[in-house]
C-alpha cells in the first residue's frame, strides 16, 4: 500500500475518520533500539538525580518487565504505562514523585530526540481534515495521551489529529484489539468508515480489519529496515547485558 | 516466600496494594479440579493441561499408579485394565466403571473441598496471581483448567519455557529467570543446573498437600498439622535465616544496594553451582526430595561419594556430586559437563528454530 492508496481511501469512503498509527508511521524513529534510547534516557536522569547510571538503566529495564509481566499477569490484552513505571522506579529508589517526574520528562525528551516527522503522510492527513475528515492518532504505548501529545508538538507541529487515543490510558491494545472497539465508540461512527493506517501488519491491519475498521498498510522503506537491522545488530552487547 | 516477601517490605517501607494469603496447593490437588471437570462434562478424554501434566509424571505408570495417586484410593483388583499403560482415556473410563466409583467418589470429594478452600482464600475475588516454588507452571496450568471462571496466573522465581502444550495458554512468569536452559553466558541460568536447591531453601518442612477434611465447618489441608505456622519460620544459621536476615538489613529506597548485591550474589551461585569444590557440594546439599504428585518416589543425595555415581542416572545436581566425590579429575570433568551443556543449548536453539521459521520470535 502506499500513501496514493490511503488519499484515494480517503476521497472514496463518505465523511471518513482517518485514524493512524503513531510511532513508525507519523513519527519516523532513526536507526537507534529502544535499549540504546531507553539507556541515555537512564543514564540522564540518573546524573540529574544524583544516581549511579548504571543502577538506574538496570532499574528501567527491571521496572519495564516486572510492568508488562504484571499486566500480562493481571489483564492479559492491556498496557504497561511510563507513568507507573516512573513511580516504581523511584519509590524503589527511594526517591518521590518529582524524581519520577525527572525520569519520565527525560525518558520523553530522548524519544523526541529520535524521531522525526513523516511529512508526507501528515500532508494527507492535512488535506483530509481540510476536506472534513476527522483524523484520529491511536496507539500501542506506555505513553499517555498527554506524553503523546508533546512529542507529536515537538516533532511535527501543529500535527493535524483532532483526537489521540493511547493504549496506556484506554488499558487495551492494537495488538490484542481491545483497543479498535472502544475508539469506534468514543467517536461514535460506523466502524465500516474508519480508515486506519499503520506500519504493523498485525496490529494496524489484521487486527484492525478484525474490528471491521478498514486498513491500510504503510510499512517503512527497505532502506530504514537494512539500517535498523544494522542497529539491532550493534545493540547486541547492550542486550546481552540485559539478559544477564 | 510468602514469609521473606512480607519481611522485605517491611524493612524497606514499600507500599504494596495485593492481598496475600497462604493457598494449600500442589500439584496433585490442582489436577483434581480439571479430572472433575472431564467427568462432569461427559469428556472422551482428560483436558490438555491435565493429560500433559499426568502424561509427564507417570510416563511408565500403569491406569492403576495414576488412579491411586489422584483419589488416594487404590482399585480394585480383577481387571487387567487397571495394569494398561496409562492413557488419559484409559484412565476417565475406569473412574466411569462400578469397580473405579470409590476412586471417583472420592476425587469429585477432595475437588470439591479444595475448590472450596481457594474460594474462601478468595473471597469476592476472581483474579489471583499465585506465587509458587515450581519451575514450569504446571499448577497454574491444571487451575485455570479445572476452574475457567477465575482469572489466575502464576508467578515463579524462575521459570524453565517448555514447548507449547496445545489447548493451554500459560499465564505463568518467572521473575528472575525465564529460560528453556542453561546458557554459560547468562549466570541466572545456572539455577537450571540445581532448581532443587531453591526450592529446598523456600519450602519450609512441612508435608506436600495431598488431601483436606472438613473440621468444625472449615476446609483443612493435610500440610495445616498442630502449629504449622510456627514451622515455617527458619531454623537458627540455617540458609534460609541467612535470607531473611539480609532482607531484614535492607533500608528504604534499596535498588542501588540490592542491584550491585544480586549481581554478586549472581555470580557467585553460578560458580557454585557450575564449578563446585568439595566445600560447595556439602554446603549446598539439600538431602531428599520428594518427586511428590502423590507418589512415594524421592531424589536422594547419594551416600556413597564417587565419580561413577554421579555421572550416572539422574542425580539432582550432578557437578556437587562430582565436587563431593573428591575426584582428582574433578576440573576436567566440570568442564566435560559445561561444555555439554552449552553443545545442547546449541542443538536445541537450532532446532527451535527451525521449528519457529527465519524472523519469528521463539516465545511472545
Amino acid at each position: 500500500m502506499s500513501l496514493a492508496a490511503l488519499s484515494q481511501a480517503i476521497a472514496s469512503t463518505p465523511n471518513p475518520v482517518v485514524s493512524t498509527d503513531l510511532f513508525d508511521t507519523v513519527l519516523l524513529r532513526d536507526h537507534t533500539t529502544e535499549t540504546q534510547r531507553l539507556a541515555k534516557a537512564a543514564r540522564r536522569a540518573g546524573v540529574l538525580l544524583g544516581v549511579d547510571p548504571d543502577v538506574v538503566v538496570k532499574l528501567r529495564w527491571t521496572c519495564h518487565d516486572s510492568a508488562y509481566r504484571a499486566v500480562a499477569m493481571e489483564r492479559p490484552g492491556g498496557e504497561a504505562t511510563l507513568q507507573a513505571i516512573c513511580r516504581t522506579m523511584a519509590s524503589a529508589m527511594g526517591l518521590d514523585d518529582r524524581a519520577a517526574a525527572v525520569l519520565l520528562d527525560t525518558e520523553v525528551s530522548v524519544d523526541i530526540e529520535h524521531l522525526r516527522a513523516n511529512r508526507r503522510l501528515t500532508a494527507v492527513l492535512r488535506r483530509a481534515r481540510t476536506a472534513g475528515a476527522r483524523v484520529v492518532a491511536v496507539s500501542d504505548t506506555y505513553y499517555s495521551g498527554r506524553e503523546l501529545r508533546r512529542i507529536l508538538n515537538a516533532v511535527v507541529g501543529d500535527a493535524p489529529i483532532d483526537a489521540v487515543y493511547s493504549s496506556a490510558d484506554l488499558g487495551r491494545t492494537k495488538h490484542a484489539g481491545g483497543i479498535f472497539d472502544l475508539v469506534a465508540e468514543a467517536e461514535a461512527v460506523p466502524v465500516s468508515r474508519i480508515l486506519h493506517v499503520g506500519d504493523d501488519h498485525p496490529a494496524d491491519v489484521v487486527r484492525a480489519r478484525a474490528a471491521s475498521w478498514v486498513p491500510i498498510h504503510l510499512p517503512r522503506g527497505g532502506a530504514y529496515r537494512a539500517v535498523a537491522t544494522t542497529g539491532r545488530v550493534l545493540g547486541m552487547p547492550s542486550r546481552l547485558r540485559r539478559l544477564r | 516466600m510468602q514469609l521473606a516477601y512480607e519481611r522485605f517490605l517491611q524493612a524497606t517501607a514499600l507500599p504494596s496494594a495485593v492481598r496475600i494469603s497462604p493457598l494449600m496447593v500442589s500439584r496433585l490437588v490442582a489436577v483434581r479440579p480439571t479430572l472433575q471437570r472431564s467427568l462432569e462434562e461427559g469428556l472422551p478424554t482428560l483436558l490438555p493441561a491435565a493429560t500433559a501434566a499426568l502424561t509427564t509424571e507417570f510416563r511408565r505408570g500403569t491406569i492403576a499408579d495414576v488412579f491411586r495417586a489422584v483419589t488416594g484410593v487404590s482399585p480394585e483388583q480383577g481387571d487387567q485394565r487397571w495394569n494398561a499403560d496409562f492413557t488419559p482415556a484409559g484412565l476417565l473410563e475406569l473412574l466411569r466403571q462400578p469397580h473405579g466409583a470409590a476412586g471417583a467418589t472420592a476425587l469429585a470429594e477432595q475437588a470439591q473441598l479444595f475448590t472450596r478452600h481457594l474460594r474462601e482464600v478468595l473471597g469476592d475475588r476472581r483474579t489471583a496471581v499465585l506465587v509458587d516454588t515450581g519451575l514450569f507452571g504446571t499448577t497454574q496450568d491444571l487451575l485455570a483448567e479445572g476452574l475457567p471462571d477465575l482469572n489466575i496466573s502464576c508467578a515463579l522465581m524462575v521459570r524453565s519455557l517448555r514447548p507449547k502444550i496445545a489447548g493451554v495458554d500459560p499465564r505463568t512468569f518467572g521473575l528472575s529467570v525465564e529460560a528453556f536452559d542453561y546458557s554459560p553466558i547468562r549466570a541466572r541460568t545456572a539455577v537450571l543446573r540445581y532448581w532443587h536447591y531453591i526450592e529446598w531453601l523456600f519450602e519450609p518442612d512441612l508435608p506436600s498437600v495431598r488431601t483436606f477434611v472438613t473440621e468444625d465447618g472449615r476446609v483443612r489441608s493435610n500440610l495445616e498439622v498442630t502449629g504449622w505456622p510456627d514451622r515455617v519460620e527458619p531454623a537458627p544459621e540455617s540458609a534460609f535465616a541467612g535470607v531473611l536476615h539480609y532482607l531484614d538489613g535492607l533500608g528504604p529506597g534499596p535498588a542501588e544496594q540490592i542491584s550491585a548485591d544480586a549481581d554478586r550474589a549472581w555470580r557467585r551461585y553460578r560458580r557454585i553451582v557450575v564449578w563446585p569444590h568439595r566445600e560447595d557440594g556439602d554446603v549446598l546439599a539439600v538431602g531428599t526430595r520428594s518427586h511428590d504428585f502423590g507418589r512415594a518416589a524421592t531424589w536422594d543425595q547419594p551416600t556413597v561419594h564417587s565419580v561413577v555415581a554421579a555421572l550416572r542416572g539422574n542425580p539432582m545436581w550432578r557437578e556437587g556430586e562430582v565436587a563431593r566425590s573428591g575426584s582428582p579429575f574433578r576440573a576436567p570433568l566440570l568442564l566435560a559437563l559445561e561444555a555439554a551443556h552449552a553443545a545442547r543449548l546449541a542443538r536445541r536453539m537450532v532446532r527451535r528454530g527451525r521449528r519457529t521459521g527465519p524472523g519469528e520470535p521463539l516465545q511472545q
